[in-house]
């Protein structure tokens, strides 16, 4: 069975299906979302099965498509690839419990959550840079109107936002995609023989300007800072699980995109821009701290936040393009840069279900006015608790052995760098439980009082995104046995 | 051996767990039980452990066990591994032993506390992840164990989370141990960096191979390791979090910042003295720390009127008298003081729990006194512990301290700075503790006093937050009703005697020239030790009387200056009125730490948010009006005016850029 073709075909012929259901059939939308984003769940884990650790891209699944310019329908999974898809197959089948807009959930609705799943999926097993480019930009789209129809005042502004940053960044990725498929000899769009031959390897400045156009294109996805000026507007407005989606799955497509193609394809001209980009990494993790400090939307926040740990996965990233690194260093970096996308994916995802219970609720995120939230909702407090001492990355959850390792390796080859980029760490402590301490702690004004507490499909929603941060933060081989980027780097 | 080691953790990790998930299906009395029984299954445990490890040939006294893998090995051996030797089954001991007894204690002074399920939870959890640290057989389950020692503090200081000045202190607790956390990891990358294991023993076989012709990489890990321990030890100028961490329950205050977690940094740099040993320049800045910890503390005691404040400041006192002695070689030395400051400072919290219960819950010591006849129960454990702590023999303080001392002078050379900085820290420490006792214990009784010598307790008439006066009720997130047992609950009195116990007999285990119990069971941890010292008898006999003498001398003018003479203290005040004024406000150290590093950070936090965000939001979303929002949205209007034209644009510019390239190919 071709299982990745399934995985990814299941969620676009779902949303073709639910497009074209009768309206009167109210519940059928979220059923069909439903099952099918629990059948690619089900898909990714046969592949999860079959997957050799030991071995690097495989199970490939390949039929041409356009011959003429050798583009294919080409898939295929490392431990790169699988760990993330793996995370997107979760993400969505929570989103889909929780919902997205009116409820019951709309035939659009489910249709272009769908939509995305199948395009995301597809860009993280895409082999062939057509399909890549494809998805990339159909995942755009998708998010567009997410955030366009179901988001809260100014969502047109912010999708707008979002649309035009997202959209000026995939196109020097779509330059840099054509000047490699005319570099390789011959042309191609193959991925994995493209980083096989590193067409670019000794090109010079050709090579650099390549370089160039897809580090911006990944850079604003991430986002790097100053790039970033998209992300908190779009969290802001986006719904609850099109923040969840955004931040959990999306955000991971930049730094999956800068060791796929910027370390994979082109390593030589990576080595020789690791330091800056490596700054600019310390500059988002810095940077986006403290400007999350200073923070009273808590979505707003959490996105700078966000900022600050995929500043991590930069930094992670550079160390281990650089020269000079030891073949372990470079191991524990890539193993822990991947392992931090998953973390941050999983315990950012909690945290947005997180902050969407509360504005259902209380019809606001001000950290100003929310106050003393822990004696009307202890169960909400509590998972609120977990979240933000994993997200501040205390060992035991899931983004300690990630960022554990991301500095280990990063140590080895910039020892000031790594030293300057852990202060992030204790402002990241400084602002949770400055936050935790506004909204959840202290006395419960009146208006408070009678919140109710999670319940139901809640719960469901956000319990399991619990139980995996902290299953990550106990037993993170469980992921870091598949990521094994030693077999593919 | 194995199986009884880690059930020394699996004890209070079940017990946290348990009581979580139990809390609201049982009575609450029954998880405090449950709690305590935990504990005390990890201290026989330890016990079992201990006789296991005795019996053992005294080459094979330091075994590790491994768990599982934690993280894939590329070089990297993150294992869950915990080493068992004579330096982690002290710790084990002191510290489950300690933790049962102040469990017991809390069953009655936690007993009307709507929170009550809640604070066992936690305090099983700490307890967990403290023997965690101490068992831990690497640096990366080092480094678990402290940060959640860490958390659990945090969560056991703002315990009462309503109350404003708790939640505030709890913050300010994890914070700076996170910063401790931070450097804790970073020293242990430039030890990994070198010797390529995360492994204790490993580290410590290879320790002079590893680090040849680098001792700078050496001494910035144990630099950095210091900063860990600093942070978790209250040294300056990492300390000011323990005074404001008294903000939690008293059993919090004798349990986490008395006994155990602040001595963490004790316990680390003794478990690194093979690397310390060849960094010197680290040691020697651990040892001037300590020192001058160690007196800057002692003279805030003296003038602190809050009284689990000037107890807090003894045990940041205390602890740089250990840091000093383990930094600089008297490891024994100072794990004895570490263990007999545990049952003494434990027993001194306890005491004045006690008395604060009596109290009606209020702290400050100008509103004390004549509680002697009153509380005679808790007057003794008080004096007893008080005696241990200025070091009179022969209390158990007086012969630990004494060894740290006598070590220092032994070794000669500038330590003799620190052996005399000891001798006036001891001069102090009996100066603050007897002022301590007299004002609460004699004099006049104050109405509270009267009031349980007429036989009942003082209620107030209203609950309310001794630091700040205001008003709270009873109920869950504040102090429960009846903070006011006093010594009257049997647990408080079976706790209080058993440390008074350890208070005074403590010391007999290593007396100069008679035992050497201690230091034979540690011999195989610091069998690598190349630091030996043999004090002459001369130094030995000198080092006893003058600790004596200055312990007396101190309650001697404690005497004077509280009890005969009333008034001198307000004559030396007005008459030193510069200095008292630098004591009181604790040599201004939180006041710089707030303008060098938390003002600078939220400033700048604010600046990105207001200045360089706004500009940017506003710049792309509705214009602007000053140039700079001019610029910046100039560029994003000329994507908007039709992104189509400018996707040509980009496309051509893109082009362009591969036509040079195709140029330069040819």
């Amino acid at each position: 069975m071709p299982w990745l073709t399934l995985a990814v075909s299941v969620p676009l012929l779902a949303a073709a299906l639910v497009a074209v259901l009768p309206a009167r059939m109210t519940a059928a939308p979220r059923a069909v979302a439903l099952g099918a984003s629990v059948l690619a769940l089900a898909c990714m884990a046969v592949t999860w099965a079959r997957f050799d650790a030991g071995r690097g891209m495989q199970l490939v699944e390949e039929a041409t498509w356009i011959p003429s310019l050798d583009i294919s329908w080409r898939l295929a999974v490392d431990g790169m690839s699988l760990a993330l898809c793996a995370l997107t197959v979760v993400l969505f089948v929570l989103a889909v419990i929780h919902g997205v807009g009116p409820k019951p959930m709309t035939r659009a609705a489910a249709a272009l959550l769908l939509l995305l799943e199948g395009a995301t999926l597809a860009f993280f097993l895409a082999q062939d840079f057509f399909l890549f480019y494809v998805a990339f930009d159909v995942t755009l789209v998708a998010m567009y109107f997410l955030i366009a129809l179901w988001g809260e005042e100014n969502r047109r502004y912010a999708a707008l936002k979002f649309f035009l940053y997202t959209l000026v960044g995939s196109l020097p990725v779509l330059l840099g995609i054509i000047a490699l498929f005319l570099a390789a000899e011959p042309n191609t769009f193959n991925m994995m023989r493209l980083a096989e031959q590193e067409p670019l390897a000794g090109a010079g400045v050709g090579a650099s300007f390549v370089f160039l156009a897809f580090f911006v294109g990944f850079a604003i996805k991430t986002p790097v800072v100053p790039f970033h000026t998209w992300l908190p507007a779009a969290h802001v407005e986006a719904p609850t699980a099109g923040s969840v989606l955004l931040a959990g799955v999306l955000l991971k497509m930049g730094t999956y995109g800068l060791v796929r193609v910027n370390l994979q394809m082109l390593p030589d001209a990576f080595a020789e821009y690791a330091l800056p980009v490596a700054l600019l990494g310390v500059v988002s993790a810095l940077y986006g701290a403290l400007v999350a400090l200073a923070q009273t939307d808590l979505k707003r926040l959490i996105a700078y936040t966000s900022i600050n740990h995929m500043g991590y996965v930069i930094v992670g990233v550079a160390a281990a393009a650089a020269g000079g690194i030891s073949a372990e260093a470079r191991e524990l970096a890539i193993d822990g840069a991947v392992l931090q996308m998953v973390a941050h994916g999983v315990v950012t995802a909690a945290l947005f279900f997180l902050a969407g219970f509360i504005q259902t609720r209380a019809r606001t995120r001000d950290l100003g006015l929310l106050n003393g939230l822990i004696r009307p909702m202890p169960v909400y407090g509590t998972l609120v608790a977990v979240a933000f001492f994993a997200s501040l990355g205390l060992p035991g959850l899931a983004q300690f052995p990630a960022e554990l390792q991301i500095f280990l390796g990063v140590f080895d080859v910039w020892p000031a760098v790594a030293a300057v980029t852990v202060i992030g760490i204790v402002i990241t402590a400084g602002l949770f439980l400055l936050a935790l301490q506004r909204a959840f702690l202290g006395e419960t004004s009146e208006q408070w009082r009678g919140l109710t507490d999670v319940r139901g499909r809640e719960l469901a929603a956000v319990v399991p995104l619990i139980v995996l941060t902290v299953a990550l933060g106990v037993f993170p081989r469980l992921v870091l046995d598949v990521i094994n980027s030693g077999s593919w780097l | 051996m194995e199986t009884t080691a880690w059930l020394v953790l699996a004890f209070p990790l079940a017990g946290a767990i348990l009581i979580g998930l139990l809390a609201q299906h049982v009575p609450a009395k029954l998880t405090g039980y449950l709690g305590t029984l935990a504990i005390g299954g990890a201290f026989v445990s330890a016990v079992l452990t201990f006789l296991s490890l005795q019996g053992r040939e005294e080459e094979a006294r330091q075994v590790v066990f491994v768990g599982w893998d934690y993280a894939r090995s590329v070089g990297v051996d993150a294992q869950i591994s915990i080493l068992v030797d004579p330096l982690s089954v002290l710790m084990i001991l002191v510290v489950s032993g300690v933790s049962t007894l102040i469990h017991l204690y809390s069953v009655a002074y936690m007993e009307s506390d709507q929170g009550y399920a809640r604070f066992f939870a936690y305090l099983n959890f700490f307890v967990f992840s403290m023997l965690l640290l101490v068992l831990a057989g690497n640096f990366m389950l080092l480094i678990v164990g402290w940060a959640f020692v860490g958390a659990a503090s945090y969560l056991l200081i703002s315990f009462w989370y309503r109350r404003t000045t708790a939640t505030k202190a709890g913050i300010k607790a994890f914070v700076i141990n996170v910063v401790g956390d931070v450097g804790l990891v970073l020293g242990t990358y430039f030890i990994f960096k070198h010797t390529g294991t995360l492994d204790f023993l490993g580290t410590f076989d290879s320790v002079e191979r590893d680090f040849e012709g680098s001792t700078g990489d050496l001494t910035a890990g144990c630099l950095l390791l210091l900063v860990g321990a600093f942070a978790k030890s209250a040294q300056i100028p990492l300390h000011t979090w323990l005074p404001d961490a008294m903000e939690g329950p008293t059993p919090v205050s004798a349990l986490i910042h008395a006994a155990t977690m602040v001595t963490a940094g004790v316990y680390l740099i003794a478990r690194m003295h093979p690397l310390f040993e060849q960094a010197p320049a680290a040691a020697d800045t651990g040892a001037i720390i300590g020192a001058v910890t160690l007196l800057v503390a002692g003279t805030i005691a003296i003038v602190v009127t809050d009284l689990k404040r000037v107890i807090a400041y003894s045990t940041m006192s205390q602890i740089g008298y250990m840091i000093m002695g383990v930094s600089a070689g008297a490891y024994v030395a100072g794990l004895f003081h570490l263990m007999t400051h545990a049952f003494f400072k434990a027993l001194l919290f306890m005491a004045a729990g006690s008395v604060i219960a009596a109290m009606g819950g209020r702290q400050d010591l100008d509103s004390m006194g004549g509680f002697r006849k009153a509380m005679p129960y808790t007057f003794a454990c008080f004096c007893i512990g008080g005696l241990a702590l200025a070091a009179v023999p022969p209390f158990s303080g007086f012969f630990s301290k004494d060894e740290i001392l006598l070590d220092l002078g032994a070794e000669g050379g500038w330590h003799w700075v620190l052996y005399v900085a000891g001798y006036v820290g001891s001069l102090l420490t009996a100066v603050y503790t007897f002022r301590l006792i007299f004002r609460a214990f004699f004099n006049d009784p104050v109405p509270e006093a009267q009031e349980l010598m007429d036989g009942h307790l003082h209620h107030p008439a209203e609950a309310a937050n001794p630091a700040t006066g205001e008003t709270e009720d009873t109920d869950v997130g504040f102090p429960g009703a009846d903070h006011h047992i006093a010594e009257q609950s049997p647990f408080m009195r079976v706790a209080m005697g058993i440390l008074a116990l350890g208070a005074i007999v403590g010391g007999f285990i290593q007396i100069p020239k008679v035992t050497h119990g201690l230091e034979s069971f540690l011999d195989p941890t610091f069998a690598r030790s190349e630091i030996e010292v043999e004090p002459s008898d001369g130094l030995i006999y000198f080092g006893l009387v003058l600790g004596a003498v200055l312990g007396l001398l101190g309650i001697a003018i404690a005497y004077r200056i509280w009890v005969q003479k009333p008034g001198t203290s307000a004559a030396i005040q007005a008459r030193l009125s510069v200095l008292h004024k630098l004591f009181s406000n604790k040599w201004y150290f939180d006041e710089l730490i707030e303008l060098v590093v938390v003002r600078p950070l939220s400033w700048f936090g604010r600046f990105g948010q207001q200045t360089f965000e706004r500009i940017f939001v506003n710049g792309a979303l509705v214009g602007g009006t000053t140039g700079l929002v001019r610029a910046g949205s100039a560029a994003v209007r000329a994507v908007q005016s039709g992104y189509l034209r400018s996707y040509a644009a980009l496309l051509l510019g893109g082009l362009a850029v591969v036509g040079f390239y195709f140029l330069l190919q040819a």
